[in-house]
Formats: structure tokens, sequence, C-alpha cells
């Protein structure tokens, strides 16, 4: 397998374009719930919740690296459901109006590639953070890979509660008619 | 045919594409385009210095802002704008000006493209077709030395015109990607609240248009 960071491009601008299909009155809806759940994902990070449910569940004989890895597992599988569910069946759309022309394409294109960077840089952030478990990475990170490490959703800001801004913003932009 | 017949025809055929855009985007706005590349051009040659102290001056507010100097006291706040560096030196002077004018002028073209902001009038195709031409010799003459840095660092060969086309390309994808590299580069020592800045001004532009048809649907 190649650098983590070309798969990290490829969800991207998977993403991206799935965003000018789809157009950005949806696409805007999964980027709030993304955002929030980026900030609420790393609060709970941050407190060491999810170790400690992992010791609650007793899924697994708590040696160090089971540990890592039953973590990630459980974050994993909690962003992918949020994420299935935010595409899948009555979704959460920003706007029943569609932006048209090139305006409309270039603001899908970005939009999808912001969810597809909330989306693959937050998988990253906690392969990461968990030592890269079920063999994810074999070889050391490229240096473009180190210089990413610190602009993933969860390391942008200082806080990953500064998504909370924008993701409110939309919300009640999305409300006030 | 001469060399003085081959720039005169290069000279109508790029007169009669600008005179044909005119004549598509009517007198009104091609007057417009005129009247604000012309009057930018010399108010930022004349009185630039104006726009590069205001460049300058939110440089070291951020600096200011980024070290916390805001809640300093005044001696510390001093320094540190003292200390900052100017963002806008006289080596980036020059292109920083033509980055803003060039700026400038692309808005220009595409509000008097809209048929919202420019109200289309009886078209006057002749008089739209001057003006256009007339668009065409101020660009030629404003882009040209511009454009010549970048021709100046390449040999074209006389023979053969689709080689020189490849050349001219692969030169200009060569300009584009350092630029974009140097962009990146640039783009990666932004601070966190510039990030936040950036991310939520662009998502409340694209958001804006969209508001008051909110509605869930399959």
């Amino acid at each position: 397998m190649g650098p983590i960071e070309i798969l990290f491009y490829t969800v991207v601008v998977i993403f991206a374009f799935i965003g000018t299909v789809r157009g950005a009155h949806r696409e805007l809806g999964n980027s709030i719930i993304f955002m929030y759940v980026v900030a609420i994902l790393r609060f709970v990070d941050e407190r060491g919740w999810s170790e400690r449910a992992v010791e609650v569940l007793r899924i697994t004989d708590l040696e160090a690296g089971r540990i890592n890895e039953t973590a990630f597992l459980l974050i994993s599988i909690v962003f992918t459901i949020v994420v299935i569910m935010s595409y899948q069946g009555l979704t959460f759309d920003f706007s029943s109006q569609q932006l048209k022309g090139l305006g409309g394409f270039l603001a899908g294109l970005g939009v999808g590639a912001l969810n597809g960077y909330l989306i693959a840089g937050t998988f990253w952030y906690y392969a990461d953070r968990y030592e890269y478990p079920f063999g994810l990475l074999t070889g050391p990170l490229t240096p473009v890979g180190q210089t990413l490490l610190g602009y993933l959703p969860q390391t942008l800001f200082p806080n990953a509660m500064y998504w909370v801004i924008p993701a409110t913003i939309l919300l009640i932009l999305r409300i006030i008619r | 045919m001469t060399n003085e017949t081959q720039v005169l025809v290069a000279l109508i055929l790029w007169l009669f594409l600008f005179g044909w855009i005119g004549m598509r985007r009517g007198y009104t706005a091609e007057l417009w385009l005129l009247l604000i590349t012309v009057i930018t051009w010399i108010l930022l040659q004349e009185q630039g210095d104006v726009l590069v102290r205001l460049a300058n001056f939110a440089g070291k507010f951020i600096a200011l802002v980024q070290a916390g100097g805001l809640t300093a006291e005044t001696e510390e706040a001093v320094r540190i704008v003292a200390e900052a560096p100017n963002v806008i030196t006289e080596d980036n002077r020059q292109g920083f000006l033509f980055l803003v004018w060039a700026l400038i002028v692309l808005i220009t073209f595409i509000a008097t493209s809209s048929t919202r902001l420019v109200k289309p009038k009886p078209n006057n195709r002749f008089l739209s077709f001057l003006i256009g031409a007339v668009n065409g010799l101020v660009f030629a003459a404003l882009l040209l030395p511009v454009l010549n840095n970048l021709l100046e660092t390449i040999t074209l060969p006389q023979d053969s015109a689709l080689e020189g086309l490849l050349i001219v390309i692969g030169r200009f994808w060569m300009l584009l990607a350092d630029s974009l590299a140097g962009a990146w580069s640039w783009v990666l020592t932004w601070p966190a609240g510039a990030w936040l800045l950036l991310i939520t001004a662009l998502l409340v532009l694209i958001a804006w248009p969209l508001r008051g048809s909110a509605a869930g649907k399959k």
C-alpha cells in the first residue's frame, strides 16, 4: 500500500465529486453533523472516555495493544454509523433549493471536499492516536504525512470545539428564514 | 510575409477577439470595464503606497493579536508591533499591486457580465465592438510587459508552432505548479484563527443564498 496521505487525498477527492452530484444544499447538512461529531469525539477522547468505555464493556482482555485496537474500533464504528446515517435515508438537508451553474458546481465541490476531509481526517487522526492498529500502517509516515497530521480536523485548531462555531452559524442560518 | 505584417495581423486578431467579446457583452459593460481598469491602474501606480501601508498595518495587527499583544502592557504591544516584519516589502510591492489590480478587473468583468447589475440596453454593435477593441489595446499594453517576463525565460522555435505551443504550455504549467506549492507553504503557516475565519466565511458564503428554503427531503 502507498503512503497513507494518498488514501486521505483520494477520499477527499471522492467526496468532492459526490458533493458536485448531490449539491451544496445537501452537503451542508452533512457538514453540520460532521463538524459537531468531530468536536464531540475529541471532547470524549480528551477525557479518556473511549478507553473507559472499552474497560466498562469488558470486550477485551485489556492488554495495552488490545485496548488501542478496541478503542479505535469503537470510535470508527460510531463515526461510520454517523456518516452512513447522514447520507442514507431521510437526510438532514440544508435547503431544498439547489445552487445552479458554475457557482453551484464549485460550492458542491468545496463542501464535498470539506466533508471528505472531516471524514478521512477523523479516521486518520484516531488511527494515529491509537498507533495504527490492525497493521493500518506498515512503515514510517512520510514527511508530507507528518506535516498533514498537524492539519487534521482534530489538530487544526487548539481545541476541536472550534468546529462548533461554523456548525452553529450554519445551523442558525438554516433555521432563520 | 514580413515581420511587421505578422505583428499587424496578430494585433488585428487580438483586437477583433476583444471587439467580438465587446459585442457580446454590450457597450455599457465594456465602458465600465475600461474605466475601472484604467482608473484603478493609474490609482494603484500613483497612490499604491496607501494600500501597501494598509496591508502592512493589517499584517502588524495580526502579529499583535497572535502574540497576545491586545492584553499586554503598552510597551510590550509597541515592541511586538515594531518587531513584526512588513508583509509587503519593496521586493513584492509591485506584485502585490498587480494582484490587487487583477482581482479588481476580474471582479469588474464578472459583475458587468451580470444582467442584474448592468441593465441590458439596446445594443449598439459598432460602439460595443469599438470599446471592446479599446479594452483589447489597454489589456495588451498592461499585460504584455508582465507576460514578457514569462516568455523571456524560454526560447521558442520559429519553424514549429506546435512545438512552441507545447513549450509555452509546459512553462505555464510549471509556473502554476510552483505558485501553488508556494501558496500552499504559505497557507500552512496560518494560525488556527485564520483557518477558522476562512472555513466559516466560505461556508456562510455558500449557505447564504440557500437560506430561507430549508426543508428536509429524501
